[in-house]
C-alpha cells in the first residue's frame, strides 16, 4: 500500500500563499482529514498531492519516492470532488469503467465484472444504465467513490465530499465511508471544514488555518490538549468559550487564574512548570462549554448573570454574561435557571486550557 | 427537455396566461407569414406551366426541372455543380470545427496575457465586411496559387468565420467544471485524450451548431466564388442560380423558380433535422 510524505510543501498562485511550507506524514492505511476554514488551503494541498498542481516548493513524496514532477494519471490515486464530477455524457456504467479503459490488455468482460462488483459494494447496481443527471445527490456520491475504487488506487482523496448532502444523508454516508475505508485500508486523505465529520472520521486529524499547518494529532489530542487558540476554537460545538486579560497569582502555595482581582480556577500543581518559558501576565483563559457547572454562590469561580436559554432538547445551553462576555455553558436540561439570575462557573480545574495572548500558544 | 432549461424558460411560463400565448402565435404568424407565403409560391411555381393571377397554379408540368437532366445552354451539369456545393459546405464545417474546437478550449482553459484583448480583436474582424478585403485576398490567394480552386474559396470562407465559431464553443467550454477534467487525469488520461473523449463529447450541441451554420455558411458563398473562381468547374449553386437569373432566360419563371427550390431544398432539410440542437443552443448552452 502506499505512505505519503510532505516536506515543506508550499503552493502559490500569484502573491497569494495557499499552502505554506506544510510537512506531514502519512501512514500506510491511515485515515488523515485536513480540517480548516474556507480558504485555507485544503483543496490546494490535496490537488498537489493528486498530481493536479505543481508545488511551488518543498516535495510530495509516496512509498519514499519524490512525485512532484510525476502526472495524476501516473499516481496510482483516486480521487472524490465535491461537485463528484461524474462525466454527465456517460452512464453510470461507462463512468466507472471509463478509468478501468486505461488499464493495458484488460478484456471488455473483466471491465464489466469489475464495474458490476464495485456497483453491488456501493449498492447502485441498478442503476447502472442511467445518467448522472438522473442520480441523487445521495446516488452520484456512491458513483463518484465506485469510479474513484475502479483501478484499486493506493491512496484515495476525497475533497468535502459529504457537503452537497442533507444532514440526515451526511451521517450514514459518514458511517458508510469509514467502514469503507477501514474494510479496503486504504491510505485516506479527506478534506473537511466540519469538524464533527473530522472527529467521526479520522485517525488523525490536521488542522489547517491561513495555509498553515497548524496542529496534527487524533481528534483526542486535537480536541483535549490544543495547541493554540485557532484550534482551541475551531474544535467543538458550541466552541470553546475564551476570556483574555487574565493572570496567574500564586496564594499560599496554590496558584489561581485571577482578573480583576476575582480567582477563577485554582492551577493543578503539575501544570506550573509549563510557565518557566511562557509569561503569567496577560493570558486568555479557554473552556468548554461541557466543562464547567453553574452553581448559585462560590468563591472561586466566574460571577456573571443568565443571559439567554438555549433549549436543545438533550441539553440546555446557558448563556451568561461575565466581564462583558456572554460564556456558553451546557447544563442539564432539568435544572431550573431564570434569566437574569446571578449564578458562578466553576470550571474544572484540569480541564482548562491557557493561551499566550501575543503568540496564540497555548500554556496548557 | 431537461429540467434546468424548465427553469431557464421558467419566467416566461409564469407570465403565460392564454391571451398572452394567443399574442405571440398571432404576432409570429403575421410576421412571418411574407416569407412562408413567398416560399410557398417559389414551390408551386416550379411544378406548374404558370400562375393564374399570379398564384394560382394552371397545371401540373415537370419540365421546369428539365435542367436535372437536359443540359442547358450557358450552365454546367447541375449534378457536378451541386457536388461542389456539398464539398464546399461540407469542407468549410470540417475545417471550421477543427479550429474552433481546439482554438475555443484554449481560450477558455489556458490564462495568458493579452487574451482579454484578443478576444475583443477576434470579435472585431468577424465584424469587418468581407468586401473591404477583396483586394488584400487577391493577392494572397495569387501567392499561394490558390485562385480559382475551390480550395482557396474553403480556406477564405473559414477563416472568415473560425473567430465567431471560437467565442460560440468558447462559452460552452467555460460551462464545463475544472473537476471533470481532473477527474480525467486522475482516472488515467492525457491531456489530448481527456479533450477528446470527455470535453468534446460535452461541447457536442455547440459543435453541431457550428457544423449547421458553417455548411450553410459554404452552401450560399457567393462573393468569394464569383470573383475568385473563373472556370465553371468550380461553380456552385449560388453562382449556378445567379447565372440563371441574370441570363437571357429571364422569361421561364418555371426554370428559375425549380432551380431556386434546388438551392434552398438540402439547407431546409438540415435545418429540419438540426432544429433539436439549434433552439436548445438558445435556451443557454449544455445541460447534462
Ligand atoms: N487556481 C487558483 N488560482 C488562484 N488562487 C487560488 C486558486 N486555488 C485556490 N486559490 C486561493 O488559495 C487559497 C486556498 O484555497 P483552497 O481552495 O485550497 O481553500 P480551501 O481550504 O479548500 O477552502 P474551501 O473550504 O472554501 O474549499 C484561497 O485563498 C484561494 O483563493
Ligand atoms: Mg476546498
Amino acid at each position: 500500500m502506499a505512505t505519503i510524505k510532505l516536506e515543506n510543501l508550499t503552493k502559490k498562485f500569484n502573491k497569494v500563499i495557499a499552502v505554506n511550507n506544510v510537512s506531514l506524514t502519512i501512514k500506510d492505511g491511515e485515515f488523515i482529514i485536513l480540517l480548516g476554514p474556507s480558504g485555507c488551503g485544503k483543496t490546494t494541498t490535496l490537488l498537489t498531492i493528486a498530481g493536479i498542481y505543481r508545488p511551488t516548493g518543498g516535495a510530495i513524496y509516496m512509498n519514499d519516492t519524490i512525485m512532484n514532477d510525476i502526472p495524476p494519471r501516473y499516481r496510482k490515486i483516486g480521487m472524490v470532488f465535491q461537485n463528484y464530477a461524474l462525466y454527465p455524457h456517460m452512464t453510470v456504467f461507462e463512468n466507472i469503467a471509463f478509468p478501468l479503459r486505461t488499464v493495458k490488455d484488460i478484456s471488455k468482460t473483466d471491465i464489466k465484472t469489475k464495474v458490476e462488483e464495485l456497483a453491488d459494494k456501493m449498492r447502485i447496481a441498478s442503476l447502472l444504465e442511467r445518467k448522472p443527471s438522473e442520480l441523487s445527490g445521495g446516488q452520484q456520491q456512491r458513483v463518484a467513490i465506485a469510479r474513484a475504487l475502479a483501478k484499486e488506487p493506493q491512496i484515495l482523496l476525497f475533497d468535502e465530499p459529504l457537503s452537497n448532502l442533507d444532514a440526515k444523508l451526511r451521517i450514514i454516508m459518514r458511517g458508510e465511508l469509514k467502514r469503507l475505508q477501514e474494510t479496503l485500508g486504504i491510505t485516506t486523505v479527506y478534506v473537511t471544514h466540519d469538524q464533527s465529520e473530522a472527529m467521526a472520521l479520522a485517525d488523525r486529524v490536521a488542522v489547517f488555518n491561513h495555509g498553515i499547518l497548524q496542529q496534527i494529532g487524533s481528534p483526542e489530542d486535537i480536541y483535549y490538549s490544543p495547541r493554540n487558540i485557532f484550534v482551541a476554537g475551531f474544535l467543538g460545538s458550541p466552541s470553546m468559550n475564551f476570556l483574555s486579560g487574565t493572570r496567574l497569582i500564586k496564594n499560599e502555595g496554590t496558584a489561581y487564574i485571577e482578573k480583576e482581582g476575582k480567582k477563577l480556577v485554582e492551577v493543578p500543581s503539575k501544570n506550573l512548570d509549563k510557565f518557566e518559558n511562557a509569561p503569567s501576565e496577560d493570558l486568555i483563559l479557554g473552556f468548554r462549554p461541557e466543562d464547567c457547572k453553574i452553581v448559585p454562590n462560590d468563591e472561586i469561580g466566574i460571577p456573571g448573570k443568565i443571559y439567554l436559554l438555549e433549549h436543545l432538547g438533550r441539553e440546555v445551553v446557558v448563556n451568561i454574561e461575565a466581564f462583558g462576555n456572554i460564556f456558553k455553558v451546557i447544563a442539564d436540561p432539568e435544572s431550573r435557571f431564570e434569566k437574569e439570575q446571578r449564578v458562578v462557573l466553576k470550571l474544572k480545574p484540569d480541564r482548562v486550557h491557557l493561551f499566550d495572548s501575543k503568540t496564540e500558544a497555548a500554556v496548557f | 427537455m431537461t429540467k434546468g432549461e424548465y427553469y431557464k424558460i421558467g419566467f416566461l411560463q409564469r407570465n403565460s396566461s392564454k391571451i398572452f400565448n394567443v399574442t405571440v402565435y398571432a404576432l409570429l404568424i403575421v410576421l412571418s407569414s411574407p416569407i412562408v407565403l413567398a416560399y410557398a409560391w417559389l414551390f408551386l411555381r416550379s411544378f406548374s406551366t404558370g400562375m393564374a393571377h399570379g398564384f394560382i397554379p394552371t397545371g401540373l408540368t415537370f419540365s421546369n426541372w428539365r435542367f436535372m437532366w437536359e443540359q442547358i445552354s450557358g450552365l454546367p451539369n447541375v449534378w457536378h455543380v451541386t457536388f461542389n456545393t456539398f464539398i464546399l459546405g461540407g469542407s468549410v464545417a470540417g475545417v471550421v470545427l477543427l479550429v474552433s474546437s481546439m482554438s475555443g478550449f484554449a481560450l477558455s482553459r489556458f490564462a495568458f496575457k493579452g487574451q482579454g484583448k484578443l478576444l475583443l480583436l477576434l470579435l472585431m474582424l468577424h465584424a469587418f465586411p468581407t468586401v473591404s478585403l477583396m483586394v488584400a485576398i487577391f493577392y494572397i490567394l495569387r501567392m499561394t496559387h490558390l485562385l480559382n480552386s475551390l480550395l482557396g474559396v474553403i480556406l477564405l470562407r473559414a477563416s472568415m468565420d473560425i473567430p465567431w465559431a471560437t467565442w460560440i464553443i468558447k462559452g460552452f467550454y467555460d460551462g464545463i467544471p475544472r473537476e471533470i477534467e481532473w477527474a480525467g487525469a486522475i482516472d488515467g488520461y492525457s491531456r489530448i485524450s481527456i479533450w477528446r473523449k470527455v470535453l468534446l463529447p460535452m461541447v457536442k450541441p455547440g459543435l453541431i451548431v457550428i457544423a449547421v451554420f458553417e455548411f450553410l455558411s459554404g452552401w450560399s458563398e457567393f462573393i468569394f466564388i464569383t470573383t475568385f473562381i473563373f472556370s465553371n468547374k468550380w461553380w456552385t449553386l449560388s453562382q449556378y442560380t445567379y447565372t440563371a437569373l441574370g441570363g437571357y432566360r429571364f422569361a421561364d419563371y418555371g426554370l428559375l423558380t425549380a432551380i431556386s427550390v434546388w438551392y434552398i431544398l438540402p439547407v431546409t432539410i438540415l435545418f429540419i433535422f438540426a432544429n433539436k440542437y439549434m433552439t436548445q443552443m438558445s435556451l443557454g448552452g449544455i445541460k447534462g
